[in-house]
């Protein structure tokens, strides 16, 4: 269909006007909606977008007259997002009185309904469809589609046994479990969230991020999955410390020969010899059903005037008076994005000092109790305003978003920590910074395009409003997204030794060849350095050098019990930081490995509480000591040390073996899951790993002491009134949101 | 589409009258097989045609491909049904549409028209909203569809309707003609054109307005026949007009 130009330009007009004025005349609403009528049936992207544009606009703008409602509702009609119309009525009650709707509506509304009640928009439908017919599909659509409201139904409307949901952060496996355990189609189906969890013959949901993922196929390398899908995909190509396990995850994968969908937003195209390796489709989708409203406060001249929600201010030269304008007058929950953690907390802690409400929440005394009295996190919370970033431990960050999503606070700092992957309900998101990161690495294009599209919830908002208080790169589509095993002809020998032989060609089969032939010469196996993913080929010959030549040095590490002493421990963190750290790690200024060596100490023989091992941290700030801890935690306790460690073993052993032609080197999975989870036993275990916060887990464990697992746990806990006996209200909820 | 127009020729029958009637006034009936009215036939005709003017030309192709379709249709309709057990109207306009086409055999350009009367406050939207092209003039039939037990309810109905219709005040009333894009409207010859035409905003004043009217009711005679060859037959119902 085609739009004569006359029309294209009155439209557009017409939506203007409507964004600084709020309202239209009668007369003009209803050439507005007569003349999106048709373009809601165009097969054209950009001409039915605009379509959605005029739906949200005039929806956002609640009419009062029941003439336009009646035509707005035909033009929801017409679009097939039926749920707009169920949205509508959130927010105008009479709506459905108001409007007459035919039986031919209802059944087109029925075309769109599934057998598990669920509604699609236009685009899910032909997705899912696609889905359907062909079993393996890229996708490519905005934020606000709705990709992973299909997975589930995907898995509802088709038979598989094991299938495998892999997403990026933790934060989105929990959502995304939540949200699963809530749909009563799926409950024959055994979630798995953590390693720890029994996986059953079939009927089982593995939810994890790809390391995780790639952990469990090499525990269990038998294990058939039927079904996956990888959010977030362009992370494969994209990811400065990830791509490499995303990539691998996703090619060991689809070795299962499973159905699989994966989804990301924006971007044109994805790797061809990956389609035709694996049979898959790609598909882009471009309509926003979330419709965004941008204001560009940056580029007007300074003392230049500007209107957001009938206050109108002048555009100054000192960006935070410009930021604090912007948030007095804006209605709805607000997301205010900068580049880093540190300025993520300054800014909220500005942010805070300028508002004198008064909010309460659980939290505020939560934290006070178990972190500190003085974060300054309680005191933002009491003004409505947090702040998020990947350092702060992930129950914590569950409960911020949640109390910003339950309108308990209403201003969220953020990182892209947040921005890239966490669902909110945020009605309007703040650029304050241009960059991510370091300060001279800019905002791509992408990355505007996804923190804008943060910006209104679908079921909640019409129109998502972007404030730009910084020039920010024009938005822009990643381009064809490349899977680096089948199109790089020059990949690291790292990668190289884990790809299937027959999968090699040219330099990358050359490159294996040669490591191969140096390991051989080496007298090193292939299996022991490929079981260290990504660990440098050349960093590990040299640590197995440095052991076969210091024989003193193999039998003082040797320890009987489960832990190492405290020396022992100490030398195998600085061996680790000598020879296996990356360079971020090696590098790292704000935990040196002196530092480092005495907490590990600290956090393995003294188990302290969060609260002592702030206590412990350098420096005087309160907020940078907890800061520091949480990073310390997330990062090294629970991430790359036990990482680092399980290689050491790995290479220890083998060179002890190699000397002394005995098996019984050493034995870290004690010291490791003491590292990752804080405790060694099993309930104990259970409890960390589904997400139980450890100062909870540290009031009540010893009560699950003949519990193996969590389901244990949670059979207790309904059967066992006195077994929660201590627990304030609030950390009761926290426990039920885990177990 | 067109096994649908083949059903309604086979089911329902125009007869002759011979009265002194004026205006256009074409009496129907359906026939009887094995003795018995076929009132059910009709109502699967019905019920066949709704998905045409439910769903657009791609729509219906993957509704019909989906392995399952017939007891999605079923599904849909026991839903809807359901949820929404006194809204019949939609019936007679689906009624009224399939005879225009079979026996007023002008291509129909379906839309839908919203009519708010500056009298009552109240939207309304027509049992039959189509345009046709005839002899380059354009039309835009606004009908009514009646179902009533009795003859003359539905009559009182109609002209109370019709009434209603005629007082269109083009200054003050509201009226927006939306074309939908739905399967039917693909075999419009003059698509193009007539898609244009609303779509720069049309006025009222050129276009002439036809003003089809459908009158259903149960007539006492159809029990004590069993054909509509039967003359006798013919001859009563001419009477019962």
């Amino acid at each position: 269909m085609r739009v004569n130009n006359d029309n294209y330009v009155l439209i557009n007009n017409l939506i203007e006007q409507l964004k600084k004025e709020k309202k239209l005349t009668f007369k003009q609403y209803k050439i507005l909606l007569e003349k999106a009528y048709p373009l809601l049936s165009s097969k054209e992207d950009n001409i039915y977008n605009l379509g959605l544009s005029v739906i949200c606009h005039v929806a956002e703008s609640k009419p009062k007259d029941t003439f336009i409602q009646q035509l707005l509702y035909d033009c929801i009609v017409a679009s097939r997002v039926f749920l707009y119309s169920d949205m509508y009525e959130k927010m105008e009650k009479d709506f459905k009185e108001n409007i007459s709707t035919s039986f031919m509506d209802l059944l087109s509304k029925e075309f769109y309904t599934l057998d598990t009640e669920t509604v699609l928009t236009r685009d899910q439908k032909r997705l899912f469809d696609d889905f359907q017919a062909h079993r393996r599909l890229v996708v490519s659509a905005p934020t606000s589609f709705g990709k992973s409201r299909i997975i589930s139904e995907i898995i509802a409307h088709n038979t598989y046994r094991n299938i495998a949901i892999i997403l990026p952060t933790i934060a989105l496996l929990n959502e995304t479990y939540h949200k699963f355990k809530g749909y009563d189609y799926l409950f024959d189906y055994n979630f798995i969230i953590s390693m720890a969890q029994p996986v059953t013959e079939e009927k089982n949901i593995f939810i994890l991020t790809p390391e995780k993922m790639d952990m469990i196929l090499d525990q269990y390398p038998n294990l058939e999955i039927d079904f996956f899908t990888m959010d977030e995909i362009y992370k494969i190509q994209d990811d400065s410390d990830r791509s490499p396990i995303f990539t691998h995850c996703l090619y060991r994968l689809t070795k299962k020969r499973a159905d699989f969908y994966l989804i990301g937003p924006y971007f044109d195209g994805f790797s061809k010899e990956f389609l035709k390796q694996t049979g898959a489709v790609f598909r882009k989708y471009n309509a926003e059903i979330v419709q965004k409203d941008t204001i560009d406060i940056h580029s007007l001249p300074y003392n230049e005037s500007y209107t957001i929600e009938n206050m109108t201010f002048k555009r100054r030269k000192d960006k935070d008076i410009n930021l604090f304008n912007v948030l007095k007058s804006l209605n709805g929950q607000s997301l205010v994005y900068l580049g880093q953690r540190g300025r993520v907390e300054g800014k909220a802690k500005k942010i805070s000092q300028s508002r004198d409400r008064k909010y309460d929440t659980d939290l505020i005394s939560y934290i006070k109790e178990n972190i500190h009295s003085e974060w300054s996190l309680a005191e933002f919370l009491e003004k409505g305003v947090a702040f998020h970033h990947s350092a702060i431990p992930k129950h914590i960050q569950t409960e911020i978003v949640e109390a910003f999503n339950n309108d308990r606070i209403d201003v969220l700092v953020c990182t892209s920590t947040l921005t890239e992957g966490v669902n909110t309900s945020a009605k309007n998101v703040i650029i304050y910074d241009n960059f991510k990161g370091k300060s001279d690495s800019f905002l791509s294009g992408f990355d505007v395009k996804n923190i804008k599209g943060r910006a209104g919830r679908f079921l909640s908002h019409f129109l998502g409003r972007v404030i730009l208080l910084e020039k920010v790169t024009e938005e822009k589509d990643k381009g064809t997204i490349e899977f680096s095993y089948y199109d790089n002809e020059e990949l690291e020998t790292e990668a190289t030794i884990q790809i299937d032989k027959e999968d090699l060609v040219g330099k990358n089969l050359e490159r294996r060849n040669i490591a191969e032939s140096e390991l051989n010469r080496q007298k090193i196996p292939f299996h022991i350095i490929k079981a260290n993913k990504f660990i440098p080929v050349y960093n590990q010959v040299q640590f197995i050098n440095y052991l076969r030549n210091n024989q003193l040095l193999l039998s003082t590490m040797i320890f009987k019990g489960s832990l190492p002493n405290k020396s022992q421990l100490s030398t195998m963190v600085g061996l680790c930081h000598q020879y296996l750290f990356n360079d971020r790690d090696a590098t790292d200024r704000t935990i040196s490995i002196g530092n480092l060596q005495r907490l590990t100490n600290f956090y393995i023989y003294r188990s302290p509480l969060i609260k002592e091992l702030i206590r412990e941290q350098d420096g005087k700030q309160i907020d940078t000591k907890v800061r520091t801890t949480f990073y310390l935690i997330s990062h090294y306790f629970e991430f790359a040390l036990p990482r680092y460690l399980t290689i050491f073993e790995n290479l220890f052993n083998f060179v002890y073996e190699e000397k002394y032609k005995r098996k019984e080197g050493i034995n870290l999975k004690p010291l490791i899951t003491k590292l990752e989870f804080g405790y060694i036993s099993k309930h104990q275990i259970a409890l960390k790993e589904a997400g139980v916060p450890v100062n909870i887990i540290s009031k009540i464990s010893d009560r699950f002491t003949d519990c193996e697992n969590i389901d244990d746990i949670r059979l207790k806990i309904s059967l066992d009134a006195k077994v929660l006996q201590g627990l304030s209200s609030f950390e009761i909820k926290i426990l039920k949101k885990y177990i | 589409m067109k096994a649908l127009k083949g059903r309604i020729k086979n089911l329902i029958f125009k007869f002759n009258l011979s009265s002194t009637l004026t205006s256009e006034k074409h009496p129907f009936t359906l026939d009887y097989e094995n003795g018995s009215y076929r009132q059910r036939e009709l109502v699967k005709i019905i019920k066949d045609s709704v998905i045409h003017f439910a769903l657009t030309p791609d729509e219906i192709k993957k509704w019909k491909e989906s392995d399952d379709f017939g007891e999605m249709e079923r599904k849909a309709w026991d839903r809807i049904s359901k949820a929404h057990k006194y809204s019949k109207g939609d019936y007679g306009e689906l009624l009224l549409f399939l005879m225009l086409s079979v026996f007023f055999p002008t291509n129909k350009f379906v839309t839908k028209v919203r009519l708010r009367s500056s009298k009552k406050d109240q939207i309304k939207g027509f049992d039959c909203a189509h345009f046709t092209v005839e002899q380059g003039q354009t039309y835009l039939w606004l009908g009514e569809a009646k179902f009533h037990n009795s003859f003359s309810n539905a009559i009182a109905g109609a002209i109370e309707s019709i009434e209603e219709h005629c007082e269109i005040d083009y200054l003050n009333d509201e009226i927006s003609i939306l074309s939908s894009n739905i399967e039917i409207n693909e075999e419009f010859p003059h698509y193009e054109a007539l898609n244009d035409l609303l779509n720069g905003g049309v006025s009222l004043d050129k276009i002439k307005i036809k003003i089809p009217v459908l009158l259903t009711y149960d007539s006492a005679l159809l029990k004590k026949y069993d054909s509509i060859e039967d003359a006798e037959f013919l001859l009563n119902m001419e009477k019962d007009f």
